[in-house]
């Protein structure tokens, strides 16, 4: 398969996703019990009201009608009115949505430039104090709940020591504890295949020539073996994109960050579905054209994937 | 020891003393107590006994569900299987904590959604394992054999391809034991799992939240129980992977 007809089916596969999500979406808000019109005009709403908004909405029409009206204002990134701050819901999502992607990238930095080069020692020098590090590292990334690790971090931090704060935006140090709380379950994975590749690599012929040819240790470690390390690293964090997520919904809620996550949730409590909605399909969007970018990213590291892959 | 909580002498854990809230621990309430008073060793202890449950269901739910779309898919091919994947192709293009979300948007909170959304998280995985392993087995001479002794699928499915495939599902539901905890604590702890006043594990430290600067013992026990609980279900996992698949390459020793 060329490059470029792996592209087109790459993007092929996001546009299925995205009708996959747009249907799934119009579902759940037909499937709340009880009339909709009713529901988005509120409970003390008179009966004109309430007949007012199903002409508005359009749901007096036939149900595939309304299905193919939902599809083409998502299409138009219309995706309807917040119930709670009466303003759009795509232009609320995206103002918050910045911040999510600033605290991802930032956890995700800490996670591989911390990980990516302490799996690569801990093989290197295994059962070494480093190793035991990285080990005691991944148990614990993969255990401990990422809300009590942020609960933890602010105890110690904000609440004893009193050197960060302990939730909101403003100053740099803001993101401090919610970057490094989110890290951690990503770095986990991060650790082990680094450090089980980096092991796999090293006992490679090829790795073994470079030594025979009198390259140093860092040479060997930089040039050869740490550029096949990549791709496996790359597959795990494309990997724990669902995990990154989830992490952030709980991240933001205990930080006070103000993501898209937090929104999700604050969306639930006060009953707004079309914030609901409308937040899930932009973060699912992103969560496709993330995978997607991990796609290239692959093919870009590894030519030997433009040939023959595609299907995952 | 959370399976025998009733037999123990534990005060109730729904039941608290209004004069002796958030009580750093003393004799009485040896982690002491919490925003209502209730005993916090108690509302750990029933509290586990919850997020075990609903880890439990939810994971086995998953994993039946999805080893049986898996045999289904991988053994008869065609349109079926076209079908089964393209679903599960979908749910993977959604993350877990979404669908949670939407169901939970969709109904209320609580415990049914959870075990819904932890059940449909998990499917895929099983799906892709089960189908893959099937569609290598399922032309291999014993299982030729079967079929020309005239034994029904079911039959052929059950008894000679599930069995040489169990070590693989065994491992994995461990593992996702340790996940599904999580998620319903993460989900418990958002205020969008288990509801007051049954205790659990994740929405224990969400309501004692409020109050952590002044009684940090309410959140920091809860938090260390789920961390050990979760790291047993990783480890056994991990090495119930080593010990039982010989094909696969011990990946962390």
């Amino acid at each position: 398969m060329t490059f470029f007809k792996f592209l087109i089916y790459r993007i092929v596969g996001i546009f299925v996703t995205v009708v996959t999500i747009i249907a799934f979406l119009f579902l759940l808000l037909r499937s709340i019990p009880g009339d909709p019109a009713r529901l988005l005009a509120g409970f003390d709403a008179t009966p004109e009201v309430i007949e007012q908004i199903r002409m508005k909405y359009g749901l007096n029409k036939p149900l595939h009608e309304q299905l193919i009206t939902y599809f083409l204002n998502v299409i138009r990134l219309d995706l309807g009115i917040s119930i709670r701050t009466d303003t759009p819901v795509v232009s609320e999502v995206l103002s918050r949505l910045p911040n999510t992607l600033t605290l991802s990238f930032a956890s995700l930095a800490i996670a591989v430039t911390i990980g990516l080069p302490l799996g690569a020692i801990a093989a290197v020098k295994k059962d070494s104090f480093v190793d035991l590090i990285a080990t005691a590292l991944v148990t614990l990334g993969t255990a401990i709940p990422t809300f009590w690790l942020g609960l933890m971090l602010i105890l110690f931090f904000s609440v004893y020591l009193r050197v960060l704060p302990a939730g909101g935006t403003g100053t740099p140090t803001h993101i401090v504890l919610p970057a490094v709380t989110l890290s951690l379950p990503v770095m986990a994975p991060i650790i082990k295949t680094s450090r089980y590749a980096t092991l796999e690599i090293l006992s490679q012929d090829f790795v073994k020539l470079a030594k025979a040819k009198g390259l140093s240790n860092g040479v060997v470690l930089f040039k050869h073996v740490l550029r096949n390390t990549l791709i496996p690293v790359v597959t795990v964090v494309g990997l724990q994109l669902g995990n990154l997520m989830r992490g952030a919904v709980i991240t933001e809620t205990v930080f006070a960050w103000p993501g898209v996550g937090k929104l999700v949730v604050d969306a639930i409590f006060a009953r707004d579905y079309p914030m609901v909605q409308g937040a899930i399909f932009i973060l699912a969007l992103l969560y496709a054209s993330i995978n997607f970018l991990v796609d290239l990213t692959y093919v870009v590291i590894d030519p030997r994937t433009r040939v023959g892959g595609g299907q995952s | 020891m959370s399976l025998i909580a009733d037999l123990l002498p534990l005060s109730n854990p729904l039941v608290g003393d209004l004069s002796k809230t958030l009580r750093p621990p003393e004799p009485n309430h040896v982690l002491g107590t919490d925003e209502l008073g209730r005993d916090l060793l108690s509302r750990i202890v029933y509290g586990t006994r919850v997020s075990l449950t609903i880890a439990f269901i939810g994971a086995t739910l998953g994993c039946v569900i999805g080893v049986m779309l898996g045999l289904i898919s991988g053994y008869f091919g065609g349109v079926t299987d076209f079908m089964v994947m393209r679903v599960v192709d979908a749910l993977l293009s959604i993350p877990s904590i979404l669908i949670a979300i939407a169901l939970v948007a969709l109904t209320g909170p609580g415990v049914i959604n959870m075990i819904v959304a932890l059940a449909v998280g998990l499917t895929p995985t099983y799906v892709r394992l089960v189908r893959g392993v099937v569609m290598q087995t399922k032309n291999l001479e014993f299982v030729i054999a079967a079929r020309l002794l005239g034994l029904s699928s079911v039959r052929i499915l059950t008894k000679h391809i599930l069995p040489n495939i169990s070590y693989v599902i065994v491992a994995q539901y461990t593992l996702d034991l340790g996940v599904s905890i999580l998620f319903a604590a993460g989900l418990g702890f958002l205020g969008l799992g288990v509801q007051p006043p049954t205790p659990e594990l994740g929405s224990i430290i969400g309501s004692g939240k409020a109050y952590m600067s002044i009684a940090p013992h309410v959140i920091i026990y809860p938090g260390i129980v789920l961390a050990v609980l979760v790291a047993g279900f990783n480890l056994l996992g991990n090495a119930l992977r080593d010990v039982l698949d010989p094909t696969s390459k011990v990946m962390y020793e």
